[in-house]
């Protein structure tokens, strides 16, 4: 339950081993590859950044591929499919598969080059396709286009814009006839609508040219395809080739339906490849002879020997163990199943410095009891914790970070039960609804403790109470620290002083008459603690003025001590910031009470009943997602900012194994 | 008659208040958050439930404004079909200050949350990893929008 004791790890071995140690440490993931530097003359770094560039492109027409093959294969995915975790994959499946790894890349090259010809393909029908509209309007003429003459008549084809007659069209050239000479002039109007007018126009050849200006003025254009034969040849040509392609298409769809067939082996082909890229990487961090190479790097302390045990059986090499604890040391946690969930939270902010205690066990027990209290609903808190139960049962084989997260929940919502109880929550006033307008007769659960919604000045103080506690075990959490570190000193001056001084301001509060009041309670203290209280008060707040500046001399010293002293308005702003307890347990609470009165307005006949469940359902849905989301948030902040800052300084490194980093596949594989 | 029944007049404007203003706030937060959410899954997908939850952060002032509309209007004896209490009109003043936390900070911290969204969703983009931290940052300025929560319950409560 703790942070986990590394060690510096250094292997020395032979060269022609590398690859084999190298995998070896990959598929058991045990070591941190350090980068060296090296000055020295027999040892060198190998360059291996061609080898990334290379393996990064295959990567990258592997996942294309895999991609690909599932446009053409989906995954029947169901809803639950990320919670199923990587396939696990022996050793020798693994060599097995690795053989034939050409042959898949092969495979994946293929696949792309298909897709590549399939959009070709559609690609290539979209011109043809626009020329057959462009001919459509010219079906009917059984000559080519591209105007075609005899020994004495010239003949070309056109359009005008808007709808024509010929008598029109005889009319208008007959006007712009300036020497009475068009007499020899046939139009024939192949095809019109209200857009355009097609005509063909066959004259004498000396006239050509001057009908066709005419023409012009009045808003002849040629039409935008020529092609040498009829229009109607013209398309069945162009059909013909969209036909060609669209069977091409089919053809490579088909090749390519026929390779998805084999998308598990491109899946392992790109985890193989992104291992193998991996290892490339590191490579570049260990130095080498001409013989040898060397490595240096962490290792969880646990891990050694087994280590140092399974390479020794293999291989002529050197291994030497150090202990390391310093700040440059990479952090890895290990607690046990109950704190482990709240592990991702730590993380979320810092990781804590190696030589720094780990928080998750305190974090864990104050997270779930605040969860609890904000979400506050015995039902609501079932549904998660079946929710979560029956995941972690069904899917054993899921990823360790997704199996933290949901027994994180599992343990909140047993946490929200709890307190639903406590509150007499059970989705918010249901059993009242129900009772009272099906059977006539309102039954309320008694709340085990009070109902906040009738008391809320209660909650709020109980709030308040549970947030001191929260900051004066952080508080403890400081002196422990100091305690570990021998600086006994601060241990007084940060931690002592404190508790004297806010022990001392909480009695004297407590015995006002505002503050009973305010919360509706009567007790009074004995004088003689009141006098403890005054003097604790004072001790602290001395020490605190005379001690917190104590880096600094002089009058300094006193401004810097005056402002630790000021560091008291910072915990009361923290401890009102712990009445989002009372608000959000509030709004679980309300809000659902809402939802069952709009679900029980709709009736107590069969179709209400059946309403009344819907809207229930839907309604109950939306609210847990709320507020569990609120509660996450919440309860993340109040761990983040009001107890974090009163001890924690994080900051340490990510234990980040050289490892098989792999999306489909995992090893089984245990160093023995 | 309208002076008769002007306390339950200005006891309902403030729970209408606290559900609109705050109601407002919320659809422009979460409007603003899921434009940007938009703008990240077109590029990553996967980002899609991270920065759904950030679009959402914003979504609860809108809940809490409706919250204490509602607990005022029982209050009121407006909800569940009873009598209708009389409100002199100093209570029906009480009534209505007691949701103006609600209503103002709802609106002004639901469409600042979202504006902090929006700036967290970059963090999301660029360090997945660190996608809890990004969801603090918002969760800071709802702090205020709680605790002015809390006053207007507490008020309510209190007439």
């Amino acid at each position: 339950m703790s942070v986990m004791p590394m060690q510096r790890v250094t292997i020395c071995a032979l060269k022609k081993n590398k690859k084999d140690i190298l995998n070896i440490l990959q598929r058991t993931g045990t070591i941190q590859i350090n980068d060296i530097d090296s000055d020295d003359s027999a040892f060198q770094k190998a360059d291996t950044s061609e080898n990334v560039i290379a393996l990064t492109k295959k990567i990258q027409v592997a996942e294309q591929a895999l991609k690909i093959m599932q446009q053409y294969q989906p995954d029947e995915k169901s809803m639950f499919s990320s919670l199923q975790g990587r396939t696990i994959i022996t050793v020798e499946e693994y060599q097995n598969k690795s053989e034939k790894s050409d042959e898949m890349y092969e495979t994946a090259e293929r696949t792309v080059e298909l897709a590549r010809k399939v959009a070709e393909c559609q690609a290539a029908v979209i011109n043809p396709q626009n020329q057959i509209e462009a001919l459509e309007p010219w079906l009917a003429l059984d000559v080519p286009l591209n105007s075609s003459q005899t020994k004495s008549t010239a003949s070309f084809a056109g359009s005008l814009k808007g709808a024509w007659t010929l008598n029109e069209i005889y009319e208008k050239l007959a006007q712009l006839d300036e020497e009475n000479s068009f007499d020899a002039v046939s139009v024939e109007i192949i095809n019109s609508n209200k857009n355009q007018t097609c005509i063909f126009v066959t004259c004498s050849k000396s006239l050509a040219a001057k009908i066709e200006e005419s023409l012009r003025t009045l808003g002849f254009t040629p039409p935008s395809v020529t092609y040498d034969v009829a229009p109607k040849h013209a398309v069945d040509e162009l059909n013909a080739s969209i036909k060609k392609y669209a069977d091409d298409k089919l053809a490579y769809e088909e090749e390519i339906k026929g390779l998805a067939q084999q998308k598990e082996s491109m899946r392992f082909l790109v985890d193989f490849l992104n291992m193998k890229k991996d290892e490339c990487e590191v490579a570049k961090n260990l130095i080498q002879s001409k013989n040898t190479f060397y490595l240096e790097g962490y290792i969880l302390k646990e891990k050694a020997p087994k280590l140092a045990k399974c390479l020794n059986s293999k291989f002529d090499i050197a291994l030497d163990f150090v202990d390391s604890a310093d700040e440059d040391t990479p952090v890895a946690l290990k607690n046990n199943a109950f704190v482990s969930g709240t592990e991702s939270v730590v993380e979320s902010y810092s990781l804590p410095a190696s030589n720094e205690p780990d928080p998750t066990p305190v974090i864990s027990i104050f997270y779930y009891f605040f969860f609890g209290l904000m979400l506050g609903d015995f039902v609501y808190g079932l549904i998660m914790f079946l929710g979560c139960f029956i995941m972690l049962r069904k899917f054993k084989n899921m990823e360790p970070g997704t199996k933290k997260f949901l027994r994180m929940f599992m343990y909140c919502s047993i946490s929200t039960m709890f307190w639903g109880a406590m509150f007499g929550s059970y989705m918010g006033d249901i059993v009242d609804v129900v009772s009272a307008n099906w059977f006539g007769n309102k039954v309320t659960i008694p709340a085990l403790w009070f109902v906040p919604l009738n008391e809320p000045m209660r909650m709020l103080v109980y709030s308040f109470a549970f947030g001191l506690i929260h900051m004066f075990v952080g508080l403890g959490m400081l002196g422990y620290k100091d305690i570990k570190n021998k600086q006994y000193l601060d241990f007084l001056y940060d931690v002592v002083f404190w508790y004297a001084l806010l022990i001392g301001l909480i009695l004297m509060l407590l015995n006002t008459s505002l503050f009973q009041s305010m919360a509706g309670m009567s007790f009074t203290f004995p004088p003689v603690l009141m006098t403890i209280a005054q003097w604790m008060s004072i001790v602290g707040a001395v020490g605190i003025i005379l001690t917190s500046g104590r880096e600094s001399r002089g009058f300094k010293r006193i401004l810097k001590g005056l402002y630790g002293l000021y560091g008291v308005s910072g915990w009361l702003s923290d401890v009102l910031s712990y009445s989002r307890l009372l608000a959000l347990g509030l709004a679980t609470g309300v809000i659902a009470s809402v939802i069952n009165q709009m679900a029980a307005m709709l009736g107590t006949g069969v179709i209400g009943t059946i309403l009344f469940i819907v809207v229930l359902i839907f309604g109950h849905a939306v609210n847990i997602g709320i507020n569990a989301l609120g509660a996450y948030v919440h309860t993340n902040r109040l761990q983040f900012v009001e107890f974090f800052g009163k001890f924690y300084d994080g900051g340490g490194k990510t234990f980040k194994p050289f490892a098989a980093n792999t999306a489909y596949y995992k090893f089984k594989e245990d160093l023995e | 008659m309208f002076v008769e029944n002007l306390g339950i007049v200005l006891a309902l404007t403030g729970a209408v208040l606290s559900a609109l203003l705050a109601g407002i706030g919320s659809a422009i937060g979460v409007s603003r958050a899921g434009k940007a959410a938009a703008g990240v899954c077109t590029d990553q997908p996967e980002q899609f439930a991270k920065v759904l939850i950030l679009q959402l952060l914003p979504g609860t002032q809108g809940i809490y404004g409706l919250l204490v509309a509602f607990i005022a209007l029982s209050r009121i004896g407006l909800l569940g079909g009873g009598e209708i209490a009389a409100l002199t009109i100093s209570e029906g003043i009480l009534y209505l200050l007691a949701c103006l936390p609600m209503a103002f900070v709802g609106y002004f911290s639901a469409v600042a949350q979202g504006n902090t969204s929006v700036a967290s969703m970059a963090i999301v983009v660029k360090q997945p990893t660190q996608a809890g931290k990004a969801m603090i940052f918002p969760a800071m300025v709802e702090t205020y929008a709680i605790l002015a929560l809390l006053i207007s319950i507490l008020v309510v409560n209190a007439i």
